[in-house]
């Protein structure tokens, strides 16, 4: 039975109407798999966002060689650097069973950050309220608002008028210092994530179950369903009221409760994760269960598109852990780890902690990855394919960060990594660099890019079946996707 | 957009430090791109000339409409319902509310109706678990809808209400639509937003509105509460009495004198300390210290630190409110440990036991002097006369410095053995990485202040030697580019300064006038924050600054034009 549903052609997961019982057998997971009328999978969108940046020596055009005050190493790049074959660096080796799932991508900016920061480079707010938006920034004295929605809602958005979901997406956080979040659903509205994987659960796999609908939940829902009705109406009224200056608040406040009645659904079938009781815990128990609830998410099809971000956090678990107390770091922030990594070159002040920093630096940035790797191993599971494939490749992950180098807080090269092939969309197992002074030496310290973050999201918007022939805001060097990488 | 600080006219002269720092580049730069910083300050400011006073009508700077902050949605949530153990998982705080926060005002309302049993107030005014009542819902309509919008039902309103009920009750059993009628008002617009319509002002501009004594009654609660209006105060807006300044004034003074206001105020004075945290530095409970250096240092010390603090500024608000005595007073509430910290006799104390006590007159005088404050901003190792001078010009005096560039050193300056063998003091070390051209155009300004509060250690302990370097410290001090420049020989010198300075007031009476409209003070304030400060700075007394918020037409009136960008 479990064999025939998995090539059934129909949603594994079931809604019972109006509370019905439907008889089916309990899987440990249904995938969330269904097929079109034109027999082409579902598509997903997964996003990863590291805060801090990576091991990178990238200043603004040139790369520090590791001679003054900072290192001189690159550890997000590929071993070899020469491509196209993809050789994976240093912090993706956690990665490594999945090297053909991958792309590398180097040479892109985030030329919004660089044409709004006053010196050029990036900045905290700036960065981080246009790395993922590609768009203009309000306000950089606390918390920069962007002007415009994240690729990852705009995509969240797309997917859900194709594929109908009770989550448009899910957005979870590994909790810990940073400055502000890169998230954002429309002008000023950021979005910060659930970072109880407790809260989480409860809130995505509400009404979730693997047997019988429960008659309390159906009565919930009737109630908060009719309560849900009131409030559009409440709040329709109440954005005829205020003034027009307010109104896009009132109208953000009515789409988030349409978000919610339509995540009411009749009871959905799939069984959910167990175990996911924790409420306030430290990255290394947080991270693992975040990846869990993201991978059943999709696998139940709940969403189409999970976020989830890792704040910048230290890692006192990895196997350097027990190096941090003696880096000297004044705060327990991964942001302390970065601002140390000016001082440990050949003849910084703390030149003899250079060995301790890579070490432990190496170990955390890996650790991240280890929760990419969480995520690709659950998407990539045999156990439950797609058609000829998996889920992730029928997926599109995104992993990257508001810096490259988080030192010089630079938004020039930013860290890109790609996995799955959006449905075959895009072809895997590749570095691809844009770096055009790497041409003749793949191993100069020049850097020239014409690629922003604009093209990359145009290129996945186009890798997802959208027709955008742009994203973002003016600030690129021109205007369409990446060459090359899709198709 | 809230922009949180404001360029004060008095001010420019300070704003610009870092317009030294136009060609900076890093030496291994490639210089492309660089633009210089901009400078701050010239586009939001109050005006070269203020608006007069003497105008027909009032005038008022437009700011978005509020949503109820977390604390004022539980307190809210609590009062409502008479649930003093209601606790909310509410913690929305964008400016504008993400689908997290709707989804947690739903849980909210879900999770209160769960405890029926605790509420103290009568919210349903039939027994709804015990069969159908006719004219139950219309009845809670009528009593419970005008509490939670804090001011009467209009028509349409009420007719919605009975929709939602007799459409729920078509689906539902009785009970159960009386709960989702009592769920939807309590996550209804009314309740979330601080809705403020006002009624026209003859002669003026129709954006400007004065406000209605509903809407009034709740810009008061919730400056000086925290919390919804209260009976007494309903039934004065009821009566159509708050609009007018005697009774204003009397609401007022009675609020001041609940326990409420205190909480509320100490609040106040808590966020403009930062203890809670900032961008740049921990809240006193996650202040790390190296134990080998500070080994009395635990949470028990920490948590002595915030109740000092606190029955200090109660102290003050409860006798003479006065601002000079805040920032300069010696008096202290103390325990054992704390007694230790300080160096003062307070005689036998168990553990428990808390007492007033003066500390040594020549270390310290006020806020600025006490432990919490001075362990906040210091290093875990060490003082930070960067940081403690950085809080004083931009929060206490209002200066504006803007940002470092984002590549500069800011690993902390320890003193003591540096790599080359040479020892040096937290103040040498702090002159060797910023005293040199691109960062001293800001750094001039603020170490001379921070070198004041030498004689105090990562935990506001008194030393004449440095606890890492074990030489002698040197606090001696300069203002620049405020109202009371000059040199100071210490901390003591320059709270005392502080405490007489009338930018100093002016700076703290903003601060709080931003907190009683909810954002920015605009250009279009000019006249009422000139008197609002106008009657602070002459006696410094706290009440007196609230009063002359709470009487000011900014906070009268509200203005529903757009917001120009940058205000």
């Amino acid at each position: 039975m479990v064999e025939q549903l998995k090539h059934s052609g129909r949603r594994a997961f079931l809604r019972a109407a109006g509370g019905t019982a439907l008889a089916l057998p309990l899987l440990e997971y249904t995938h969330g798999h269904a097929w079109a009328a034109d027999g082409d999978a579902n598509l997903r969108f997964v996003t990863v966002f590291t805060h801090g940046g990576t091991i990178s020596n990238m200043n603004k055009t040139t790369r520090y060689d590791g001679t003054g005050n900072g290192h001189g190493l690159d550890l997000w790049r590929p071993a070899d650097p020469s491509g196209p074959e993809l050789v994976l660096g240093p912090i993706h080796e956690p990665l490594t069973p999945w090297r053909d799932k991958l792309v590398v991508v180097e040479g892109i900016d985030n030329r919004a950050a660089i044409a709004q920061d006053q010196y050029g480079l990036g900045g905290h707010d700036t960065s981080n309220a246009s790395v993922l938006t590609a768009g203009d920034v309000t306000g950089t004295e606390s918390v920069a608002l962007a002007h415009s929605a994240s690729i990852d809602h705009v995509v969240a958005q797309r997917l859900a008028a194709r594929q109908p979901v009770p989550f448009d997406s899910i957005h979870l956080r590994i909790a810990g210092h940073q400055y502000g979040s890169p998230y954002f659903t429309g002008p000023q509205q950021i979005v910060s994530g659930e970072s109880s994987p407790r809260a989480a659960f409860d809130t995505i796999f509400d009404g979730v179950t693997g047997g019988q609908p429960d008659p309390q939940i159906v009565l919930r829902n009737t109630k908060r369903s009719s309560i849900l009705g009131g409030l559009l109406d409440g709040y329709s009224d109440f954005h005829q009221r205020v003034s027009a200056r307010d109104r896009h608040v009132i109208e953000a406040h009515l789409d988030h409760l349409r978000s919610l009645e339509q995540q009411i659904q009749d009871p959905v079938i799939c069984s959910p994760p167990i175990g996911i009781d924790e409420d306030d815990a430290p990255g290394d128990v947080v991270g693992p269960l975040m990846a869990d609830v993201i991978v059943a998410a999709l696998r139940c099809g709940l969403t189409n598109v999970a976020n989830l971000e890792i704040s910048d956090i230290l890692s006192p678990w990895t196997s350097a852990g027990h190096l941090e107390s003696g880096l000297g770091l004044d705060f327990a922030i991964g942001h302390a780890l970065h601002h140390q990594a000016r001082d440990i070159g050949p003849t910084g002040p703390h030149s003899s902690l250079y060995d301790d920093w890579m070490t432990y630096t190496l170990e955390n940035r890996r650790w991240r990855m280890s929760l990419v790797a969480r995520l690709l191993e659950g998407l990539d599971d045999p156990d439950f394919p797609e058609g000829d494939g998996t889920l992730l490749d029928n997926s599109l992950l995104l992993c990257t960060s508001e810096f490259s180098n988080g030192s010089r807080h630079s938004g020039w090269n930013l860290p890109v990594l790609l996995a799955g092939s959006a449905g075959g969309a895009i072809e895997t197992g590749r570095f691809v660099t844009y770096n055009q002074a790497a041409q003749a030496d793949p191993n100069t310290l020049q850097y020239d890019s014409q690629e922003s973050v604009h093209n990359l999201y145009t290129s996945i918007l186009q890798a997802l079946g959208e027709g955008d022939d742009h994203f973002g805001n003016g600030d690129a060097a021109h205007q369409g996707p990446l060459p090359g990488l899709v198709g | 957009m809230i922009v949180r600080t404001l360029g004060l006219g008095a001010l420019v002269s300070a704003a610009g430090c870092y317009t030294g720092m136009h060609d900076h580049t890093a030496p291994d730069d490639d210089g492309s791109a660089d633009v210089g910083p901009t400078e701050p300050g010239d586009d939001d400011e109050p005006g070269d000339e203020p608006l007069a006073c003497d105008g027909q009508f009032a005038v008022v700077a437009p700011r978005a409409m509020r949503r109820l902050t977390p604390a004022q949605y539980e307190n809210t949530m609590r009062d409502l319902l008479g649930d003093p153990g209601f606790v909310a998982e509410y913690d929305a705080t964008e400016p504008v509310i993400a689908e997290r926060g709707v989804r947690q005002l739903r849980d909210g309302a879900e999770l209160a109706l769960t405890r029926r049993d605790q509420w103290t107030v009568p919210v349903f005014p039939c027994e709804i678990t015990g069969g159908e009542q006719a004219g139950c819902a219309e009845a809670f309509i009528e009593s419970f809808a005008p509490r939670a919008f804090r001011r009467p039902l209009r028509d349409e309103e009420r007719q919605w209400l009975l929709d939602v009920y007799l459409d729920a009750r078509g689906q539902i059993g009785f009970a159960d639509a009386m709960e989702v009628l009592a769920s939807t008002v309590l996550q209804a617009p009314s309740l979330v937003y601080l809705e403020e319509q006002g009624t026209p002002v003859q002669g003026a501009p129709d954006e400007i509105r004065k406000l209605t004594d509903h809407e009034l009654a709740s810009r008061l609660s919730y400056f000086l509460w925290d919390t919804m209006p209260d009976d007494t105060l309903r039934e004065s807006a009821d009566a159509g009495r708050l609009h007018g300044e005697d009774e204003l004034h009397a609401q007022v003074e009675r609020m001041l004198a609940d326990p409420r206001a205190q909480q509320r105020l100490q609040g106040l004075m808590w966020t403009w300390l930062q203890l809670d945290g900032g961008m740049l530095h921990f809240s006193l409970e996650d202040a790390d210290k190296q134990p080998e250096l500070y080994p009395e240092y635990d949470p028990a010390l920490q948590d002595a630190m915030r109740v000092e603090l606190e029955a200090f500024v109660a102290d003050v608000l409860t006798s003479d409110a006065s601002f000079e005595r805040l920032m300069t007073s010696n008096r202290a509430y103390v325990n054992a440990p704390l007694a230790a910290l300080y160096g003062v006799d307070a005689g036998p104390l168990g553990p428990d036991q808390w007492t007033w006590v003066d500390l040594p007159a020549a270390q310290r005088s006020g806020l600025l002097t006490r432990a919490a404050f001075l362990t906040v901003f210091a290093s875990t190792a060490a003082q930070s006369p960067i940081r403690r001078g950085t809080f004083t010009l931009e929060e206490v005096l209002c200066m504006e410095l803007g940002d470092p560039p984002p590549d500069v050193d800011d690993s902390p300056i320890d003193g003591g053995e540096q790599p080359e063998g040479e020892v040096l003091t937290v103040r040498q070390a702090t002159d060797a990485r910023t005293g040199d051209g691109q960062c001293f155009s800001c750094h001039g300004l603020i170490n001379p202040v921070g070198y004041a509060f030498e004689h105090y250690d990562a935990i506001g302990r008194w030393q004449d030697q440095e606890v890492q370097s074990g030489l002698p410290v040197d606090s001696s001090g300069q203002l620049q580019g405020t109202d009371v420049d000059g040199p100071v020989a210490d901390a003591l010198e320059l709270s005392q300064r502080l405490a007489g300075s009338d930018q100093v007031r002016r700076c703290f009476a903003t601060r709080w006038f931003e907190e009683a409209l909810g954002g920015a003070v605009g250009e279009l304030d000019g006249c009422a924050h000139d008197r609002i400060v106008e009657a602070f700075t002459a006696g410094g007394d706290l009440r007196e600054l609230v009063s002359a918020i709470v009487l000011s037409d900014s906070f009268r009136h509200v203005n529903l034009g757009s917001i120009e960008q940058g205000e």
